[in-house]
């Protein structure tokens, strides 16, 4: 679904990514994980985008996407839920969710798209006509992440959700990305949680500044494993 | 003088003031930016609807859809030209390149219109309506209505189309905007095209109560700026409001009071209410942002 080779990019003079390859496959959940400032926030929104590539490449669904635009990217079936959420704050819950369906899906789609995250996400539901700037952090993930679910992507970028939030609602998160990736949803999952990322991926990568230093199937590492915590730094 | 003719001449400046401001603040939201060239945008629209008007001999309705068209068509291409390239630097950077595009424009103005001054009649003619003791211009009645209808359709822009939603999305937030699959550079085309229609349309439906020459729209910017802080700087009711007291104010100080200071009277009413309320009438304080 997604390879990423040899990935550059950065702010102006300042180089983060130094060349970082992975793969996530359709139907996985895929997991980045490294510590702050590692570059994976840096990860998502290259590919998403956002920040401009400056070397390698990033083929997604059998296409080079590293020099389209950001709405080319997301029309192509690619979203990404970003770290700082991003909502429109001055909008309900409604207006967000219809806004990430707009660029993608007819006006039944978008109906029945919101009807479905409500399904998803009963805590959004209570909240529909609720300015977004109001919701708990959590409450803003779950918008931001049923936003993203609204234009029904190939595959799904999750940055960080876990961030800020209690041990109530990582559970609820992580019930969550199991549901929809049974129901064939690819996910490429970005996390300092550990937990959280073993619970759900398939495979796990390690980020260090801007390299990837390690790699495995989740079902082989620990949380309590000397050698994969070590590298988290 | 009576009030009543006081107010509707109040009324029908102000509503100019307020569709400056709406242009402002439009351009304002999306991009952080004062554009100083709006009065100029003012003074093009004013010289199309004259031009088609006539000279070409078009009938009003027409002349005036086709100015305010060839307005926005103005502004999208400002914003495709001018400031696509450049959108990444400093908003001071951005702001000095409307000062010299404010500049670029009065100049193209006067290689046809050179420095003289023309005389956009009224549509109906000169002779006021009479109510009682209170005389109306026809043309007061024309700018004032017509001023509401565009406000009508831009509401119902914003509130229903989906390019009015994406842009008030790409208002509040442009990384979401990019996220949720909005074209923003295309929102960004947009907006300044819309803008300029608004300040196009001001300034066709200025041309009878102004008079016509390529610095006309200096008094109108610095009135509709006025308006756009007033009214909370990011705020499209506020907007309209603060553009009509504006208009008003200044109509009955300079009717009831002194005309010496008519000008800057609305000036000294703003700054008093920015005292108080430092976010204007409509203006939010900074809320935090998610
Ligand atoms: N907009 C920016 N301008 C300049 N440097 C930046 C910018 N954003 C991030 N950086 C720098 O790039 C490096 C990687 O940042 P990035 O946000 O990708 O890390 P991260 O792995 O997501 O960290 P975290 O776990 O804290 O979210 C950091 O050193 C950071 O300071
Ligand atoms: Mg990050």
């Amino acid at each position: 679904m997604l390879t990423v080779t040899d990935l550059e990019a950065g702010y102006g003079s300042i180089k983060v990514l130094r060349g970082i390859g992975f793969t996530v496959p359709a139907g996985k959940v895929v997991a980045l994980l490294g510590g702050n400032g590692a570059g994976k926030t840096t990860t998502m929104k290259t590919i998403a985008g956002i920040v401009a590539a400056t070397a390698g490449q990033v083929e997604f669904d059998g296409r080079r996407i590293e020099r389209e635009p950001s709405h080319r990217i997301f029309a192509r079936g690619l979203a990404l839920v970003p770290q700082g959420r991003e909502l429109f704050p001055e909008m309900t819950v409604i207006e967000n969710l219809e806004l990430g369906g707009l660029a993608r899906r007819s006006t039944t789609e978008i109906a029945a798209g919101i009807a479905g995250v409500f399904a998803q996400f009963p805590r959004l539901a209570e909240r529909a006509h609720q300015r977004a700037a109001t919701l708990s952090g959590g409450e803003q993930q779950m918008l931001a992440t049923g936003r993203a679910l609204m234009s029904r992507p190939k595959l799904l970028l999750l940055d960080e959700p876990t961030t800020g939030l209690g041990p109530l609602i990582v559970a609820e998160l992580i019930r969550i990305v199991r549901e929809l990736n049974r129901g064939g949803q690819t996910i490429l999952l970005v996390e300092q949680n550990v937990r959280m990322a073993l619970a759900v991926a398939d495979y796990v990568y390690i980020i260090r500044t801007g390299e990837i230093v390690a790699e495995s199937e989740a079902a082989k590492l620990s949380d309590r494993d000397e050698m994969f915590r070590s590298y988290l730094g | 003088m009576d009030i009543a003719t006081l107010l509707v001449a109040g009324l029908a400046n102000g509503s100019l003031y307020s569709l400056m401001a709406l242009g402002l603040v439009l351009v304002y939201k999306t991009q952080d930016v004062i554009n100083f060239a709006h009065g100029e945008v003012l003074a093009t629209g004013a010289f199309l609807g004259y031009t088609l008007y006539k000279v070409v001999g078009l009938p009003y309705p027409i002349a005036f859809v086709v100015a305010i068209l060839l307005g926005g068509l103005l502004g999208g291409l400002i914003e495709r030209i001018a400031f696509r390239p450049i959108a990444h630097h400093p908003h001071i950077t951005l702001a000095m390149v409307t000062v010299g595009l404010s500049f670029a424009l009065k100049g193209a103005l006067r290689i046809p219109y050179g420095r003289d001054i023309y005389v956009f009649p009224p549509l109906m003619g000169h002779t006021p309506i009479m109510v009682g003791a209170t005389a109306i211009s026809p043309q007061s009645i024309v700018t004032i209505v017509v001023a509401l209808m565009l406000a009508g359709a831009l509401f119902a822009f914003f509130a229903y189309t989906t390019m009015g939603k994406q842009m008030r999305a790409t208002q509040q937030n442009i990384t979401g905007a990019a996220l949720v699959g909005i074209n923003t550079g295309r929102i960004f085309s947009f907006t300044w095209a819309l803008s300029c229609l608004i300040g196009a349309a001001a300034g066709v439906l200025a041309g009878p109560l102004s008079l016509l020459y390529p610095d006309m729209g200096t008094n109108y910017l610095l009135k509709g700026f006025a308006a756009a802080v007033l009214g909370g700087l990011e705020s499209v009711p506020g907007a309209m409001v603060a553009g009509l007291i504006v208009g008003v104010i200044e109509m009955l100080f300079g009717g009831l009071i002194s005309t010496a200071f008519q000008e800057v009277s609305a000036f000294f009413i703003i700054i008093i209410v920015l005292m108080f309320r430092p976010h204007g009438l409509f203006g939010q304080k900074p809320v935090h942002r998610v």
